[in-house]
């Protein structure tokens, strides 16, 4: 089918702390580094631009103006623009959006732009947190967290399907892996991880030890989406979305009808219609990946592997590099760095990097013309699947 | 620092109109859940409608307060330091009789002896200010 809109220009912070910045300020850090990596673009390129809130789950408060600001600094007057939230699954809403923008001619282009911070838990922002993603009236008493929750879907894959810990260990591995060949890292350099080590790890919930958990960090990342008809203006090898899917299945994990097979069932089969392909033709996924558990389901949600085999999915590094199959090859969340509310751009700058051919010689995979990623917010209850390619 | 803090009690939930009912009942030490006018099928939480017809004012009925862990885990670092002398603890999703899900913490017993598929029973814990809220133990 047609391209729905094209990706033409990415960039993303090298994850960490940023303590001297607020929420705003990390924004103008992400832009002014998209702005020096893209130095031809100029404010007239611009006529559509969605943010996330800024400053979101900290002290200062959570800024939902942060569009509006943004577009005065830039000096651009958007035709199309917004602030808008669905934790993880907001930045592949916002692609959505974007295309769905462009396609009825209401801009030529969006700038998606994310920027967050991870609150430390037990800073004293940890109950403000819990009432936030579990129910604050049902959930929150039993004292809800975000690696518990998670907890639930794996002890429950486990049940049904018989998946181990050394399965769940594979994913920290492989993405480990991965992360040796990121400049920008966070955990590359602790060097390769080992089934043993993530087993012998600091036990955070059961099935989760530490490193089975993504890691805190701090950063933002920009996306520029085009029309199709200008994408060659903009870039050689342009990278463009072929379909897409949403979904939103509930809001806490305990409402859920299902902890095994998701919302992303239903986004991976829409958006693979949308484009004409099936699973068998991907070169590569990228999972969001907040906990060893999320890329096991969604290998099989996305129909990569049966329902139920996503733990052998993984097994004897076959996501890994010069594996059969890549999957987050920057590192994923777990290795790369989870940069807070706004780590559901992170896939997609590495999806576009790699389809784009621009995802450096250490990494760049020799066949990336068609990939999947797949993105949720809350407790696995905002799902959006991408179907992006290099061929218009 | 000179001055610790006592640990922060354990949360008692902020209560609202339309569920009222529920935690009326949990200090009689009763197990409430709804059931919808039109379909006569059982839910949680508590709701103004019914999710499956939108019917108006759900039914407020005694649940038996028995059901199956639906899924569990043992929570290892507290989320904030109100749970920190209960660790470990467990955190589960229950599966009612009645059909409805609801999150829970399993209490005396050893964590590692709680199983998927487990039978369980209602209990009510005490809270500040005497506070009851509903939870699980072995049945």
């Amino acid at each position: 089918m047609n391209p729905l809109a094209a990706i033409v220009a990415v960039t993303e912070m090298k994850p960490g702390r940023y303590p001297e910045y607020n929420g705003m300020e990390m924004y103008r850090q992400v832009i002014a580094q998209f702005l020096h990596e893209w130095p031809e673009l100029r404010p007239s390129d611009i006529s559509g631009l969605l943010s996330a809130p800024a400053g979101m789950a900290s002290a200062e408060g959570t800024d939902v103006f942060a569009h509006e600001k943004i577009s005065e600094e830039l000096g651009i007057e958007p035709e199309f623009s917004e602030t808008i939230n669905a934790g993880g699954g907001t930045y592949a809403l916002m692609l959505i959006r974007a295309a769905l923008a462009i396609e009825r001619g209401l801009c030529d282009s969006v700038l998606c732009l994310g920027a967050g911070r991870f609150p430390n838990v037990g800073s004293g922002v940890a109950e403000m947190l819990s009432k936030l993603i579990s129910h604050p009236e049902f959930e929150y008493p039993y004292g809800t967290y975000i690696p518990p929750i998670f907890a639930l879907n794996a002890t429950r894959h486990m049940h049904e399907f018989g998946t181990t810990r050394e399965q769940l260990a594979q994913v920290a591995v492989s993405q480990r892996e991965w992360s040796l060949l990121h400049p920008d890292a966070l955990m590359a350099p602790q060097g390769s991880l080992s089934i043993a080590k993530v087993l012998s790890s600091r036990p955070i919930s059961y099935p989760f030890n530490l490193l089975d958990c993504s890691v805190p960090s701090e950063g933002g990342s920009a996306v520029l989406v085009v029309s199709p008809k200008l994408a060659k203006k903009y870039a050689s090898k342009p990278c463009y979305l072929m379909g897409f899917g949403e979904k939103h299945t509930h809001s806490s994990i305990s409402q859920a009808h299902d902890l095994t097979t998701l919302g992303s069932k239903e986004t991976s089969a829409k958006a693979y219609a949308m484009a004409g392909v099936g699973p068998a033709d991907m070169d590569f996924a990228q999972l969001y990946d907040s906990f060893s558990i999320n890329p096991i389901i969604y290998a099989e949600d996305l129909g990569l592997c049966a329902k139920g085999k996503g733990g052998s999915f993984f097994d004897g590094g076959r996501t890994a590099p010069g594996g059969e199959f890549p999957v987050n090859t920057y590192g994923g969340l777990m290795s790369f760095g989870h940069v807070g509310d706004a780590s559901g751009q992170t896939m997609i700058v590495e999806a576009a990097r790699q389809i784009m051919g621009i995802a450096g010689s250490k990494r760049q995979l020799n066949k990336a013309d068609l990939g999947v990623v797949h993105c949720y917010g809350g407790m696995m209850s905002e799902h959006a699947t991408l179907v992006l390619g290099s061929q218009p | 620092m000179s001055n610790v803090l006592p640990a922060n009690p354990k949360p008692v939930p902020e209560i609202n109109a339309h569920s009222k009912p529920y935690w009326e009942g949990a200090q009689r030490g009763e197990l409430m859940i709804q059931r919808c006018r039109g379909t006569g099928k059982a839910f949680m939480y508590a709701r103004c409608w019914s999710p499956f017809d939108f019917s108006p004012d759900p039914i407020w009925e005694k649940a038996s307060g028995l059901g199956t862990v639906f899924s569990y885990t043992i929570v290892y670092q507290p989320p904030y330091a109100a749970f920190k002398a209960d660790c470990p603890f467990v955190m589960a999703i229950i599966q009612l009789d009645e059909g409805p899900q609801m999150m829970s913490n399993i209490l005396d017993c050893d964590p590692e002896s709680v199983q998927i598929g487990m039978k369980v029973k209602v209990c009510f814990e005490t809270r500040e200010g005497g506070f009851k809220i509903p939870q699980f133990t072995p049945a």
